[in-house]
């Protein structure tokens, strides 16, 4: 290779590493910033409401991910557009700054650090995919994160300013307890689940759960990509089970056992709203279905906290397509912090979630618990929120009972002692 | 009659992604194109026919026409702005191949934008269950087997009965030599891409009522026809068929014989046949040149 050859290839060589740089610097702290300055006077207090700065780090590859942050955008515009949040004397105007972790460590590390030493924020709403490499900056930092993950590895007592503010945890071991204590002649438990990750860590979680509530349950597991589950019918109907429960809200799997001439109860731990459910399965094949149940699938929705957010997020999109609101309840559970802290240091919001805290959301009334089973000992570290329990009556939902915190920690605390 | 409705299982699997592995293996054979963004094409039609029948109310099968023609036309589109370029070059296979990919991306985050990330289905066209003593059988399925069998046996029609077809195997054969014989290749090429990703929205139509729709449905779909097409054959539309339903046999049965561990044997069966035929249960082997 001649000498104007080689200097060629490696000045190509070098403007592609200088490009992929400049591209990955980018995207890995790709900024979505919602900043919502004050632009009228219309506040109680005369001077301008200060900017309160709350990160996000979620995965934008995936709806969840998309939703969530939609969510919190929503949010906070809503708080914005009537003047900012009041914490203490103070009004403060929510600024959002939100990274895609991209569903790499890495990038979520990297996001983490920019969030807390160049945009300087105090508060981070995460879905906690990514969480437990960024744990150790925040909370080194005295940052508090609010996630929504059933990764107990933020539930470490070492870290101090990071909790956990979704429901996972807790509101299918309520379902699934009171279920049980409901419906004792089921014997026979048959389960479906992707053989993917997601699917392993959701049978681990249950699988805790029927050990605790004495439950024998035999699990089958299924390719996650596999788009024909009448195999999967034809490998549970040989079970004979008294309850089939699947992963998802992804009902393929519950169609494939109807047309396998499955007639015993359906049963789902986490609560999935009546219309995902019904989009490619007929009520009529649901008929007799017991499931968690969202106030925001009936109509008119179950709590006030349900209405108004409808209200709020129809009037924001156009329409209401029945997202999740599991972010609802991690934004929520902030704001509430905050306000019932009355001040923006760390510590004291802290320390208001670390006690007890009982705030209201969409889905109901929340309240932080313990973790004593994780070491937390009476720190309030994880959450329930009230369930709500549906079963499909005439192809109609139907809300055969509601548990209230108090009533759903009964059943928390007969999972939480069996570990 | 386990092993009855196991194979009728299996059956119905294979069947349906048979439409999908001849699109695949006209695009491979014709383009010598390795055509990563085909899954996305499954997923455009599923959801332009969801709009088409559920949004605007418009009856199934035109429904489903006009999501086949749309994604036809995509691929069609993007071969004119894109491929016809890439291919006239030398060493195009990888060049195409990322492209390709790049396309997969461009169009994976469009359809999230246009359609949403909920997941949609389409009202059962044929509701019921066909009981043939202890084995077990829905309408919608077995319509879906039979309206696949008569479009590949149309299919092949076109392929073996046609000048287009023709013209099409003339090219597969000998892509250089083929203009000498009056072939416009580009033309060819041209109609391929639209035939093939037509081929892939007219399966995501068909399947839609039947397993629903979702914006991942086509990036999970995509490697197992890729498997599928290598076992019977990247060249050959009967490999094609006989990829799918022996694929669509081994999940079954392996499914309720081993689990979810049954990918692992698909893939050791394909590794087996590809080191003793590596072109192929029923290819000829097609010359490819990086």
């Amino acid at each position: 290779m001649n000498l104007r050859r080689l200097l060629t290839v490696l000045a190509t060589i070098g403007l592609i590493t200088v490009l992929v740089v400049l591209l990955f610097g980018c995207k890995a702290t790709t900024t979505t910033t919602t900043q919502i300055t004050t632009q009228t006077t219309t506040t109680t207090t005369t001077t301008t409401p200060k900017v309160l700065k709350i990160g996000v780090l979620n995965y934008l590859g995936w709806p969840p991910g998309i939703t969530e942050d939609k969510l919190f955008k929503i949010l906070a515009d809503d708080i914005n557009k009537k003047g900012g949040v009041t914490i203490g004397n103070e009004k403060y105007t929510i600024q959002l700054i939100s990274y895609d972790t991209q569903n790499s460590q890495e990038v979520a590390v990297a996001a983490a650090n920019r969030l807390v030493y160049q945009d300087g924020v105090k508060f981070i709403l995460s879905d906690g995919r990514q969480t437990s490499g960024c744990t150790d900056i925040t909370d080194a930092e005295k940052v508090v994160v609010i996630c929504g993950t059933p990764d107990p590895s933020i539930l470490n007592p070492k870290y101090k300013y990071v909790f956990n503010a979704t429901s996972i945890n807790t509101s299918p071991a309520v379902t699934l307890g009171w279920f049980a204590k409901n419906h004792p002649q089921f014997e026979n438990y048959v389960a479906a689940f992707t053989d993917d990750r997601e699917g392993h860590m959701i049978n681990g979680i249950f699988g805790g759960m029927f050990t605790a509530f004495n439950i024998q349950k035999t699990d089958i597991f299924y390719p996650a990509q596999q788009t024909d589950l009448s195999a999967v019918a034809t490998q549970a109907m040989q079970l004979n089970p008294d309850v089939f429960i699947w992963q998802g809200a992804e009902t393929t799997v519950v169609k494939s056992m109807k047309q396998a001439g499955y007639n015993g109860q359906l049963f789902a731990i986490d609560a999935k709203p009546f219309s995902d459910l019904t989009r490619t399965t007929t009520p009529q094949e649901l008929e007799g279905l017991i499931d968690g149940a969202l106030p925001t699938e009936f109509n008119p929705p179950l709590t006030q906290g349900a209405i108004d957010f409808k209200a709020l997020y129809t009037a924001a999109t156009g329409k209401w397509d029945d997202p999740a609101l599991d972010g609802t309840v991690l934004f929520n559970c902030l704001i509430a912090a905050l306000q019932q802290a009355g001040t923006t240091d760390t510590d004291a919001v802290a320390a208001k979630i670390s006690s007890g805290m009982e705030f209201d959301t969409p889905l109901g009334v929340a309240k932080m618990i313990p973790r004593a089973d994780m070491g937390s000992g009476n720190r309030t570290v994880d959450l329930i929120v009230t369930t709500f329990i549906k079963q499909i009556v005439n192809g109609v939902p139907t809300v055969i009972a509601t548990i209230g915190p108090a009533e759903g920690m009964t059943y928390c605390e007969t999972l939480f002692k069996a570990k | 009659m386990l092993y009855g409705q196991l194979f009728l299982d299996g059956l119905a699997m294979g069947v349906v992604f048979v439409l999908l592995c001849a699109g695949l293996v006209l695009i491979t054979s014709v383009c010598r194109i390795l055509f990563m963004a085909y899954g996305i094409f499954y997923t455009i039609g599923a959801y332009t026919t969801w709009f088409l029948a559920v949004k605007m109310n418009i009856s199934f099968f035109p429904a489903l026409a006009g999501g086949m023609i749309f994604s036809g036309l995509i691929g069609g589109l993007f071969y004119v702005i894109l491929f016809q370029y890439l291919q006239r070059r030398k060493g195009s296979f990888l060049a195409t191949l990322i492209a390709s990919m790049g396309l997969m991306m461009f169009l994976q985050q469009a359809s999230i934008l246009i359609y949403g990330t909920q997941n949609q289905g389409i009202p059962t066209v044929f509701p019921g269950v066909l009981n043939l003593g202890s084995i077990h059988i829905s309408f919608d399925k077995a319509a879906l087997i039979i309206i696949s069998i008569v479009i590949t046996v149309i299919l092949f029609l076109i392929y073996e009965k046609t000048s287009i077809g023709r013209s099409m195997r003339a090219v597969s054969f000998l892509p250089e030599a083929s203009h000498l014989f009056g072939i416009n290749s580009n033309a060819v090429f041209f109609l391929t891409l639209m035939l093939a990703t037509g081929l892939a929205g007219l399966s995501g139509g068909l399947l839609a009522p039947v397993y629903g729709i979702n914006v991942t449905m086509g990036n999970n779909i995509v490697w197992t026809i890729i498997l599928m097409v290598m076992l019977g054959g990247m060249d050959s539309l009967i490999g094609a068929v006989v990829g799918g339903l022996v694929i669509g046999q081994i999940l079954s049965f392996g499914q309720y014989f081993i689990g979810s561990s049954v990918q692992i044997l698909v893939f050791i069966i394909i590794g087996i046949v590809l080191y003793f035929r590596p072109q192929g249960l029923m290819g000829r082997g097609v010359n490819i040149e990086v």
